[in-house]
């Protein structure tokens, strides 16, 4: 069966997945995904996380997926985003041969510190003298909220890319878990999902599930999309938040996300310098 | 006044645990009367399950005002800085 995915709109592409997810007619023999209609630049960490949550769905259903050649996002999924070593290879993370792509990562917890750190050294070198303490600080808050709140057994993925035309840092984390409403509603049962996605972004929200949550840590990564031009975006359930450096906007979404994407771009021109205070002054 | 390498407790364990060791380390001195500056040189960076289980278990034990007149920073970058004031101020519990 062919699955043609030609729209780069990010919630056509989620929607698109969402669908492929619960539709249980294709977890059986071979899938053919076709991405003739779209070109390389239309697609980035946003549509690529959430296809690895797809792909590692149907593997676990012992679907054969493979995607078809001769096509521009074909080719580079095989070749440079490496798709398949993540699965007939087994591997949680490849190398991409882009240098602007910190390639997909499958979350795990042995390497929850490793990665953000493989992030920072990444960049250290295209922006040396910046602070990028920001960045690493919202990749592991995000890496713990999934293994602390997913349950998503393993599935779930990160990709990072480097706009250098516009500096900006584009990151996606995406899981197949129980989402962000479900997870919210553990405590406060009787919240639908946009009330319950707008409690979690709350400074100090927290289920506290474990001793070392407090409800710090999308409110870290909220803070980084202050900056003008800077936005995050999750989708989680049925439910749709929008953040830049303005406001936040909930909203219902037409389909049902089986997890939890957030995708946030920052400007990598604002990072700061990095400088010491020898001593501090409360 | 007792000074504590904040990179050292970092050192293989992962951030809550590395957290819970800082807890311990600056409880002790605390008890024992001292005053404690935390050393942040080449802290890579302070995530929130590294604080709450740090600064913010001493803020829920004390206080803030408790915590900000008897541990202070050296060495500590500009953006860890203002993380840790924002923390303390806005720590509710």
């Amino acid at each position: 069966m062919v699955i043609r995915f030609d729209n780069k709109d990010r919630l056509w592409w989620l929607e698109k997945i969402s669908e492929l997810y619960y539709n249980q007619d294709i977890r059986r023999g071979e899938l053919i995904f076709d991405f003739s209609g779209l070109e390389v630049e239309n697609i980035g960490p946003e549509h690529i996380a959430p296809l690895a949550c797809l792909v590692e769905t149907l593997s676990n259903h012992k679907v054969r997926v493979s995607i078809k050649k001769n096509s521009p996002v074909g080719d580079y999924l095989a070749s440079d985003i490496k798709l398949s070593h993540y699965w007939k290879g087994h591997k949680n993370y490849s190398e991409s041969t882009s240098n602007n792509v910190l390639n997909l990562w499958r979350i795990n917890e042995s390497e929850i510190e490793v990665h953000p750190r493989r992030v920072g050294d990444f960049f250290k070198s295209r922006f040396k003298g910046k602070d990028l303490s920001a960045v690493t600080l919202s990749l592991t808050e995000s890496y713990y909220n999934v293994q602390d709140h997913s349950k998503c057994l393993g599935n779930a993925f990160s990709m990072i890319s480097y706009d250098e035309e516009s500096n900006f840092l584009n990151v996606t984390v995406c899981d197949f878990g129980v989402g962000i409403p479900t997870t919210v509603r553990s405590v406060l049962r009787n919240l639908d999902d946009c009330s319950a996605l707008q409690k979690a972004i709350e400074d100090n929200f927290s289920i506290r599930s474990k001793s070392y949550n407090a409800g710090k840590g999308l409110g870290n990564i909220r803070s980084l999309c202050c900056e003008k031009n800077s936005y995050m975006w999750i989708v989680s359930k049925k439910a749709i938040l929008v953040a830049n450096a303005n406001q936040e906007k909930v909203m219902q979404s037409s389909f049902d996300f089986p997890g939890t994407w957030i995708y946030y771009r920052i400007p990598l021109s604002l990072l700061p310098e990095e400088d010491y205070v020898e001593d501090f002054m409360w | 006044m007792c000074i504590i390498c904040v990179n050292n407790l970092m050192s293989g364990r992962d951030y809550p645990t590395a957290g819970d060791s800082l807890y311990v380390s600056i409880k002790a001195k605390l008890d024992s009367g001292d005053k404690v500056v935390l050393d942040m040189s080449d802290v890579p960076f302070l995530p929130s399950m590294f604080l709450n289980v740090s600064i913010g278990r001493l803020i829920k034990e004390t206080s803030a005002d408790y915590v900000k007149n008897n541990i202070t920073f050296r060495n500590i970058r500009l953006s860890d800085a203002q993380r840790v004031r924002d923390y303390v101020e806005r720590f509710r519990y």
